[in-house]
Parts: C-alpha cells; structure tokens; sequence
C-alpha cells in the first residue's frame, strides 16, 4: 500500500441534515480507527441524527462521510459491511431465540455458517446468555434484550460498532457487562462510536469525547483537553455545562 | 445449503417467523397443544360445510355457460369473501412492515432491501393464498361432491384473490404512508382492515336474510329489476363467477389479473415501501399529499435504486411527479417567481446571484437598474450558520432585495443530489432572511453547458472549488436577461 497511514474509522466532513430545522448543521467529525470515542450531548442536539446517516438509514442533505476510506454515500453496501448498528430500542425478534437471531443477523452480512456459529456461541458465553440461549426472546428483560443485540452487532465482526444510547435502562451488573464487552473490542483493535447524554458513562469509557450541540461539533478531545478548553478543572460534567452555556451564548 | 443473505434464504426467514407467530397464536401460546389445535381446526373445517352446503349447493348443478341470476349470487358471495382476504392482508402487512420493528436492522446491513422487500411482500401473498384456500375449501368441497370436478377451479380462483388482496392491501399501505407518514398508517391501516372485516360480517347477515327472503330468485319481481340494473352477461365484472362455474378461460384471465397485481406491486412498488420508518422525521407537505393522491404514482427504477434507499429520494420522486402533474414547481419555502422580482423590489434594491458549491459559495450583484450581473468575492463555506452570517452580511452591505440561487439540474431536467443541496440551503437560509429566493435553472446559462462537460461523469457529488464568482454572474446574467425581457 502506498499510503501507511490508516485510514480514519469515520470521517464526516460538512454534513447537513435539516426536518423542520437544522437537525445537524455542518458537522466535521473525524474518529480514528481503534478509538473508544462518545458523543456527548444535550437531546436534541443532533447525536442519533448523525449516527443515522452513517449507518446509511437516513440520507443527508449535504456533506461527506467516510468509512475506513470507503465513501458512504456512494458505495454504502461496502460501508455497512464494515458497521454495525445499536439503536437506543434495539430490536429483537420475540419468536427467535437468541443463537437464532444470531445466526440470522450474521447471515445479513453474509458470514458463513460454521463461522457464525463459533462466533455466535462465543458471545453467548460471554455475555452470559447460555442458561437462556435457546429460549424465545420474548419473556427476556430489557437488559437481556440489550445484550442480544449487541451480540447481534458483534457477530460479524464489524471494524466499526456504532451505539446509541447504549447503557439506557439497564441495571449496573448488565451495563458492566456491555461496558467490558465495547472495552474489549478496542482493546482488540475494533473502534466504537457510542452517543450517551450521561456524562460520567462518556468521562469513564471513552478515550476521546466530541460534544455535539445544536447539531454541531462544539468541543473535542480526551477529558483533560476539555477541562483545558472549557477554561476549569473538575468533572466533565462541569466542563459539559461550560461548554453548551458558551456555544448557547455565542 | 441456503447461502445467507439470499432470497431462499430470507423466505425461510419470513416463513419462520410466521409459522410461529400462528403457532402461539392457535395454540394460546403454548397453553394448548399443536395436534390439539390442529384437531380443533380440522373440525371447524368439516362443521364449515354444513353452512356452506346451504349458500351454495343449490348451484352446483348450473351450467358452465351461466345464467344471469348465478352470477349475481355467486359474485355476491365473492364479494364478501374478498372483502375478508383483504382486511386478513392489510393486517398481515401493517404487520410485517412496521410491527415487527426491524427495520433498522436490514436496513443497515449490506443485504439490497428491494430483495428483502420483494421476499417480504411475496411471503404475505403466499400465506394470504394458503388462507384464502384453507377459507374456500368447505365451499369448493361442497360443490365438488355435488357437481363434479369442475368446481375445483374454485382453488385457483381463490389463490388469485389471495395474491390481488396482498397486492391491494400493499398498495393501500403504500398510497396511505404517502399521505399520513408512517406513525399514522400503522393506525388507519389497521382501522381499515377492522372496518373492511366487520363488513365482511354484515354481508354475511345480509346475504342470509336476502336468501332465506328469496329476494335473489328470479320470480320476484324485485330481483329481476335487479338482475336488470346488473351489467350483461359478457361483462368482466363476472369472471370470477364464470371461473368458479367452470370456465377455463375465465380462470385463466382472473389468476393472471391476480399475479399481474401482485407483480406489479413487488417489482415496482416495494423499492417505495423501503422508507416506511426511515422517513419517519420527513415533512410531508401539501405538494406530497397531492401528489399521492396520484394511485399510479410509479416509484421506482430498480437498477437505479441502490443508495438512495430513503426518503429524500423518495420525497424528490414524488415532488417531481407534483411538478409533472401540476405543472408547477411544488414549493417549500417563501420561494418567488424570476418574473415577479422586479415587482418585489423595493427602490434602491439589487438582485444577487449565488452559485452554491460544496466548499465556496459565488456571489454577485446587479446594478441598480438591473441590467448587469458583476461578480464579487466568493465566500468560504464553513459551517452553515457561519457562512449565512457573512453571505446575510453581504447582501445587507450591498442592499440586495432577491435572490437568484442557481439550481444545477441534471441535463434530462431531473434533479440530483446537488439540486437537492441547494434546496436545502435555501430551505435553512429562509429560517434566517426575509429576502425572497428565486431559483434560477443553471441549464439556461451558459454555465451549464461549461460546467456539465467537466462534472458530468468525474464527480457529480463534488463540484469543483471554484474560486471566482464567475458561475455566480452567469447565472445572475441569464435571470436578468429573463426580467428584461418580461418587463418589456
């Protein structure tokens, strides 16, 4: 290859979407690959907007978005080989049984079977699903639901897992356990994107935070680089507040 | 071995989660047994043909060359029984569609969703024909046992209205996301299928009393003025009467009435049904709703259906079908009219022109007596807010009172993503300026010509970073030149 550096995970250059208003307006956004990276915001400020056209269910109105150097927009087949998708409501489907789903979803990225099957028993394990493995997921709480679609997004294997909301609702044993998971796939070179408006779940994961408000990127970098910009140490949470005050002021 | 992600693939998909939704269904979810369910079933069955040996075995010695009165009374049963597959088709596909809420999933997987369309809408059919057969068994029994085998064309007429009422009830499903947005289709479909089926009831009383009122034969009097009011023997209306009677060719006809339908709708209306939730947020505006009263509001070429799987592609379809049936531009902003600048000018006002590219934005002005477009500086695009603050500034400094923005069309006239850009920017520069906005069609300057030579095939997502205002005044230029000439 003539060019050694990696390409970045997700690149977004100028993008626009706009409803009744500017949903997200002009954003630039870079993530690099192997990157625990959270966007962080107020509601509405344009996180799931964003994370939508980059998985290719929302078109923009205008701008860029590059996914390991593959354009999105143009050729997003080979764009969402790459991906996978959590949405804040994950769906299951009721009258599947968790190695089922798994095996369903795997085949959507056309993993073969053998190997989904290892894959899909892996995770299983690992997240603590083998006592209900081959129930229906319909009695299954909220929490197991949520760990059997993030199975669902790991079992392809997918350089880039991108999550919304990810740790809503769930009791601390089960966010742990996504928690460690999304941990692990950095650690074994994979890059999460994750959008959370709870500031301490951003300020403990993620190695760098992009603040998002007003569908624009209004601050980025790791923890002490925002305290630095915002103009004052203490908890992210303090930094948060500086920063939206000053973009709502400006 | 099924290769996963293809189309075998997807229908054991759809197959299996029907089967187990019927499952738990007939079985109250798992309370009853599967053969205990069955056994229950088979004998419903069986019990169904004693009602059906009272409505219909007195035709079973008809000829196949029918009478009037026959018809009438067979057509009026298939009516009712119509009625009920659709309601039953309406609620298997509001079902499919948005109930089952995975639409997320495939759509964001690599698999082409026209193929998981396509599989999901066939699958309806074919279980909607599996009902519709299972429903007209008792009657097609009846009347073979009584007047032979001939009566067994009931079967592929029945399978014909399974596979229409799927085809319908996607249409319907369609035209009403189109006007309603898909949180209130989900509603008024099933409100639809809920009223259609409770007609299907009704008919079933009203039959019986006209039955056992012999209002159908022939001696009454009234019936033969019915009879009368009715269209002629020969009259399409009867096929599928005539079909059931016998008739080959009649059979022939209704079934491939019946496949016709349901091809149209996979081959050309579910590449539309792929925004049913990815539109969720778009605005639908009156244009829209017009334009979807159209039935025959035609959605797709498939080859050229690949990214645009979503609703802005889909919104411009049916915008440029409003345009085609009404012959105007459907607007969705304070847009106005090249000719109705001069009108709205205040005195002392100018004209300026902009020419939107990705990355400068090209200005220029007019002279005060509207003649001549003059270039000016371009303006570096950063953020959007940051680049209508300087072009806001701008066109204060120079007391601009129009816009003329130009509007890049594809050379056929239809409008692609760059079109679609500038729409936006204009849509979001109203929200911050009074200043009315004109679009100028760019095929009409000579910018064009120059600029698709270049663009057309290199990079039509891209337009080049231009540097100057050149484009900007071409385009100024044409429109004045278009207001000199209205105004004189």
């Amino acid at each position: 290859m003539a060019d050694s550096a990696q390409p970045a995970a997700l690149a977004i250059a100028d993008l626009c979407k706009t409803f009744e208003r500017p949903a997200v307006d002009g954003l630039d956004l870079t993530v690099r690959a192997g990157e625990f990276y959270a966007l962080l915001g107020p509601n509405g400020a344009g996180k799931t907007t964003t994370l939508r056209m980059v998985v290719g269910l929302l078109n923009p109105d205008a701008g860029a978005i590059s996914v390991f150097g593959v354009d999105a927009l143009a050729d997003p087949v080979a764009a969402k080989r790459m991906m996978a998708w959590v949405s804040d409501e994950p769906m299951i489907y009721d009258k599947l049984t968790p190695r089922e789903y798994l095996e369903f979803v795997a085949g959507l990225w056309g993993v073969e079977a053998g190997v989904a099957e290892a894959s899909a028993n892996e995770l299983i394990d690992w997240l603590g699903l083998g006592p209900h493995a081959d129930e229906r997921c319909e009695g299954f709480s909220r929490g197991m639901r949520q760990k059997v679609a993030l199975a669902g997004a790991l079992v392809h294997d997918p350089k880039l897992i991108i999550l919304d909301e990810p740790l809503t609702g769930l009791d601390a044993g089960t966010a742990r356990q996504v928690k460690d998971v999304l941990q692990a796939r950095v650690h074994a070179g994979g890059t999460v994107i994750m959008t959370t408006h709870i500031l301490e779940v951003a300020e403990r994961m993620a190695e760098r935070i992009g603040v998002l408000a007003n569908g624009r990127l209004i601050a980025e970098g790791t923890l002490a680089e925002l305290s630095l910009r915002a103009g004052r140490g203490g908890s992210l949470e303090d930094v948060f507040l500086t920063l939206v005050a000053g973009d709502a002021a400006a | 071995m099924i290769r996963p992600g293809s189309v075998a693939w997807l229908t054991r998909h759809e197959l299996t989660l029907a089967w187990r939704d019927w499952r738990s269904m007939v079985t109250a979810g798992s309370r009853r047994s599967l053969t205990t369910a069955l056994t229950i079933i088979v004998l419903i069955g069986l019990a169904l043909h004693l009602p059906a040996w009272a409505m219909v075995a007195r035709f079973a010695e008809d000829s196949v060359v029918p009478d009037k009165a026959s018809l009438v009374s067979i057509s009026m049963i298939v009516v009712l029984y119509a009625s009920l597959l659709l309601s039953q088709a309406m609620e298997q596909v509001t079902r499919s569609l948005y109930a089952r809420g995975d639409l997320d999933l495939v759509l964001s997987s690599p698999v082409p969703p026209q193929r998981l369309f396509a599989v999901r809408i066939a699958a309806n059919a074919g279980l909607i024909s599996i009902m519709a057969v299972v429903l007209a068994l008792p009657f097609v029994d009846v009347l073979t046992i009584a007047g032979g085998p001939r009566w067994l064309n009931g079967i592929g007429v029945a399978i014909a209205f399974g596979v229409g009422a799927s085809a319908i009830a996607v249409a319907i499903t369609l035209g009403l996301f189109r006007l309603l947005g898909p949180r209130r289709t989900r509603l008024v479909a099933q409100v639809i299928a809920a009223v259609v089926g409770a007609g299907f009831a009704i008919g079933i009383q009203v039959i019986a009393i006209l039955y056992y009122g012999t209002f159908l034969q022939p001696s009454v009097v009234a019936g033969e003025m019915l009879l009368a009011a009715m269209p002629d023997v020969a009259n399409p209306v009867w096929l599928p009467a005539r079909a059931i009677l016998g008739d080959p060719v009649a059979l022939v006809i209704v079934m491939a009435v019946g496949e016709q339908h349901m091809g149209d709708a996979v081959g050309d209306l579910f590449p539309a049904a792929v925004p049913f939730r990815v539109a969720g947020q778009e605005r639908v505006d009156e244009d829209l709703r017009t334009a979807c009263l159209d039935a025959k509001c035609r959605m797709s070429v498939p080859g050229e259906f690949h990214r645009d799987a979503s609703s802005q592609w889909l919104s411009d379809r049916v915008m440029s079908r409003a345009q085609k049936l009404h012959g105007r531009k459907p607007s969705t902003m304070p847009e106005i009219a090249i000719e109705d600048i001069a009108g709205a000018l205040k005195p002392g006002q100018i004209v300026a022109g902009l020419d939107l590219g990705t990355k400068t934005i090209g200005v220029a002005v007019s002279d005060r007596g509207l003649s001549l477009a003059t270039p000016r500086p371009v303006i570096r695009r950063t953020k959007f807010t940051a680049d209508a603050q300087a072009l806001l500034a701008l066109l204060d400094r120079e007391n601009a009172g129009a816009i003329v923005l130009g509007l890049p069309l594809n050379m056929d006239g239809s409008e692609g993503p760059r079109a679609q850009a500038t729409r936006a920017f204009a849509r979001n520069l109203a929200q911050k300026t009074d200043i009315p906005v004109a679009f100028w069609d760019e095929r009409l300057s000579t910018v064009a010509a120059e600029r698709s030579l270049i663009e057309q095939d290199v990079s039509r997502a891209k337009r080049a970073d231009r540097i100057d205002s050149a484009a900007a005044a071409f385009i100024l230029q044409g429109a004045l030149d278009r207001i000199y000439s209205a105004g004189s």
